[in-house]
């Protein structure tokens, strides 16, 4: 297929619905200010608020009574799909809100020896993304402008409670509300160029096609359309976990299971064209046009998601001196696949070390997989989603004092995969960076 | 935009909630050292470095002591009586109004904790257990009791003591206070290394909290658990506390042998008899309680005592005992029997003061 053609196409391609929030990863955030650090594998440690997201037993092990914030200062993202344009790449980039983490820790000893509780507000997913594409005077393409605007988060709201049950045994459950909120407003104004012959070929498939010897419309064809697509789903996260300390080494086992409340998809369109359709066959673009068409469509979709996936935590951590602590966690997602939502079973690991170089002064890398659980892109088939796997990489350093501690650092993710972004069978490799400043705080008292 | 500004908003209304504590510490801290004429009522708007110094330290001391106190708290528990807890500060009010350090305020709680005992923290923080209160037979006793707290509070025997140590002692001194840092076996692997506090840190902290920039708050308060629970504050500072803690109760009107009744009680329910604590002991018992770890021998202690009753001419000074008043409040507390009380009352008269 000629590059013009392939143009078109794309151009074509981005008349669906094409920007969306990311639905597909699980550790596109990393929260809690010593889990930030550790790459996120804090299931065997998870003494502090954050034990809500990682293991709610570890609260049963929490030293002291916290308060603590993090908040991701400035987050990035950006997704780059090789030779999508003739040779030129193409690129979105998306950016984070504020997506802070706040949670308390009690401990309850005076009640109950061993017993502990918590509290926190989490985001598990944060987006912004602003899309402005223009292309002008390309191939048959006179104008291509697409504005779209994509706000995603997924937001938690949780408390959780650990008991030492056998002194070195926690057993803890957590209970948390999720809210799942993804906005995408997108406009897109296409003309193509006119003036071009073509000869209309009948046939019984097809039988007001015209083909054209060229590429582009006899009378000038257009599309301006605007569409609303707002995702809103909430749901129960149940959680229970178990930790074990053995010495100087620690266990933790965790399952989420998280259950729907209520799931809708409201999806809007409204539209003029010229444009019927179009297809490549032998390196010929063939389009159809018909009357002026105006169309409003306005769907509310049920059980778009229609299933969460459930998560199962394994971690251990181990504890060599009062200055160094390395955990290794891995977390498996299970399946969860709707009509319109497809998401494989997924496992990802991720390992962390801390050191304190002064007892004043802890620094803390993570090493930890992010990746897609869409299908992977194959071979001979077309119109398949994207597929990106991600790793991820966190370095930050903290600054601690009697009472309080602060942290700052960085989380780089490097992605590469494979899509079809000119919705033939075309493959484009893709190339992702996203990087996120985060800060934290922790009050103890 | 709209998202990013609600975005912002809640993170910034997340991080005034975070930073709440240190706001509340900080008014308060201030308030309190407000209540405290030597520091802040003489203090001009402009204060020279020796006044500022009093401020700060004046703000440590009560940091210092509220941590102390915290943690004393949380390891024995309050005991949950209003009522109670009001009368005792009420004494305590009074003898300290009478003590040389009226302008001070002092807050007084009750903790839970058989053992006779009693804790001055400083800045004004008094804790009296349970024990003491029912070994108590007069509120005389109780007020001699306060009287003695008190004047560590006034002479600043605990945090003078602190302020001498360097951090290395501090941080030592603290590690001793094993009844307070024990973690459970299974939790000591987590146990990370106690932070230094730096001087930006002392900065930061002294924006925030209005913290003394000079002392190590935290490290102070460990240390000072270990003095008050284990290793004592030096014979000598107990004997002043006696001596001065007697004379303020007196003067606030209070019967003068109440603190020799009260110490001699201890001794003859440990199975001693009644002029054991008048004598001077042959040999050094071994220290069993929290009590015998910190003070002097009590035979001593009131060899002590009877020299400033002696320099008072306390047998001419008829003082209350306010009995009544205090056993009506005194069956407010679980456990206290009809039996005890009688064995109190066999208890009440030490050997006259004109016998020696």
């Amino acid at each position: 297929m000629n590059r013009i053609t392939r143009v078109a196409l794309w151009a074509l391609a981005m008349h669906g619905l094409t920007a969306q929030a990311d639905q597909f990863h699980y550790s596109n955030l990393v929260v809690g200010e010593r889990a930030m650090g550790l790459g996120g594998a804090f299931t065997a440690v998870a003494d502090d608020a954050s034990a809500l997201v990682y293991n709610p037993a570890g609260l049963g092990f929490a030293l002291s009574n916290d308060l603590s914030g993090s908040a991701n200062a400035f987050y990035q993202r950006k997704v780059t799909y090789k030779k999508t344009i003739g040779n030129q790449d193409f690129t979105e980039k998306s950016s984070g809100t504020l997506a802070p983490f706040f949670g308390g820790l009690q401990k309850l000893d005076n009640v109950m020896p061993g017993l502990a509780v918590a509290f926190g507000l989490f985001a598990n997913d944060s987006e912004l993304k602003d899309q402005n594409d223009t292309i002008e005077n390309y191939g048959s393409l006179e104008r291509f402008h697409r504005t779209a605007n994509v706000r995603g988060s997924t937001t938690g709201i949780g408390f959780a409670a650990a008991k030492r049950v056998l002194g070195n045994l926690s057993i803890g459950a957590g209970l948390s509300y999720l809210m799942i909120d993804e906005l995408t407003q997108e406009y897109q104004d296409v003309k193509y160029k006119s003036g071009l012959t073509c000869v209309p070929v009948a046939s019984a498939s097809r039988p007001n096609w015209p083909v054209c010897t060229g590429n582009g419309f006899v009378d000038q064809a257009f599309l301006e359309q605007n569409t609303r697509f707002h995702l809103g789903s909430t749901a129960m996260e149940f959680n229970l976990g178990a930790q074990l300390a053995t010495g100087s080494w620690s266990f933790g086992l965790t399952t989420k299971i998280r259950k729907l409340i209520t799931d809708k998809l409201e999806y809007a369109v409204d539209s003029r064209t010229n444009i019927g359709g179009a297809s490549a066959l032998d390196n010929v673009l063939h389009f159809s046009t018909t009357p002026m068409n105006a169309q409003f469509t306005n769907q509310n979709i049920k059980d778009p998601l229609k299933t969460l996936p459930s998560e199962i935590r394994g971690g251990v951590a181990w504890f060599p001196s009062s200055t160094l602590l390395w955990t290794f966690d891995t977390i498996h997602y299970t399946a969860a696949i709707s009509d319109n939502y497809h998401r494989d079973a997924v496992t990802n690991f991720a390992t962390g070390a801390e050191y304190y170089i002064t007892p004043s002064i802890p620094i803390r890398a993570g090493l930890f997989t992010n990746y897609d659980a869409r299908p992977k892109v194959q071979d001979g088939k077309s119109g398949q989603p994207d597929h990106i796997d991600y790793m991820g990489y966190s370095l930050f350093g903290g600054w601690v004092q009697p009472n309080s501690q602060v942290a700052g650092g960085v989380v780089l993710q490097t992605g590469s995969g494979k899509a079809q972004k000119t919705g033939d069978a075309t493959i484009q490799s893709v190339e992702a960076l996203s990087y996120t400043f985060a800060i934290s705080a922790t009050h103890s008292f | 935009m709209l998202i990013k500004e609600r975005a912002f908003t809640s993170a910034c209304f997340c991080f005034a909630v975070m930073f709440a504590p240190y706001l509340s510490s900080c008014s308060s801290t201030q308030e309190q050292a407000k209540d405290s004429s030597t520091v802040a009522a003489a203090a001009p708007s402009k204060l020279s470095p020796e006044e500022q110094k009093k401020v700060d330290d004046a703000a440590a001391e009560m940091e210092v002591g509220r941590n102390m106190a915290g943690r004393l708290i949380k390891f024995y528990g309050a005991y949950p009586d209003e009522k109670l807890v009001r009368y005792v500060n009420e004494v305590g009010a009074l003898v300290g109004r009478y003590s040389d350090f009226p302008e001070r305020r002092y807050m007084f709680e009750v903790y839970y904790s058989d053992e006779v005992n009693a804790f001055a923290c400083p800045g004004g923080y008094i804790l009296v257990s349970l024990g003491a209160l029912k070994n108590a037979s007069n509120e005389a006793e109780l007020a001699h009791v306060l009287g003695h707290e008190i004047a560590h509070v006034g002479k600043k025997h605990m945090f003078n003591a602190l302020a001498k140590m360097s951090a290395d002692e501090l941080k030592k001194t603290g590690d001793q206070a094993t009844k307070f840092n024990d973690l459970p076996e299974e939790m000591k692997a987590r146990k990370r290394p106690d932070p230094e506090e730096s001087a930006v840190g002392s900065l930061v902290a002294r924006y925030l909290t209005g913290n003394s920039a000079g002392l190590n708050i935290i490290q102070a308060a460990r240390a000072g658990m270990s003095l008050i629970t284990e290793k004592g504050l030096g014979a000598n500072l107990e004997y002043e506390a006696d001596r001065e803690g007697t004379r303020y109760a007196i003067n606030a009107g209070y019967n003068s042998r109440a603190l020799i009744n009260f110490l001699c009680r201890i001794e003859t329910a440990r199975g001693h008899n009644a002029n054991y604590c008048m004598q001077k002991p042959k040999d050094t018992e071994k220290a069993v309680s929290t009590l015998d770890k910190t003070h002097p021998p009590i035979p001593d202690r009131i060899l002590n005592i009877k020299e400033v009753l002696k320099a008072m001419k306390a047998n001419a000074i008829v003082g209350a005992k306010g009995r009544k008043r205090y056993l009506a409040i005194k069956e407010r507390i679980k456990g206290v029997t009809a039996e005890q009380e009688q064995e109190n009352d066999k208890n009440d008269s030490a050997p006259d003061l004109g016998k020696d």
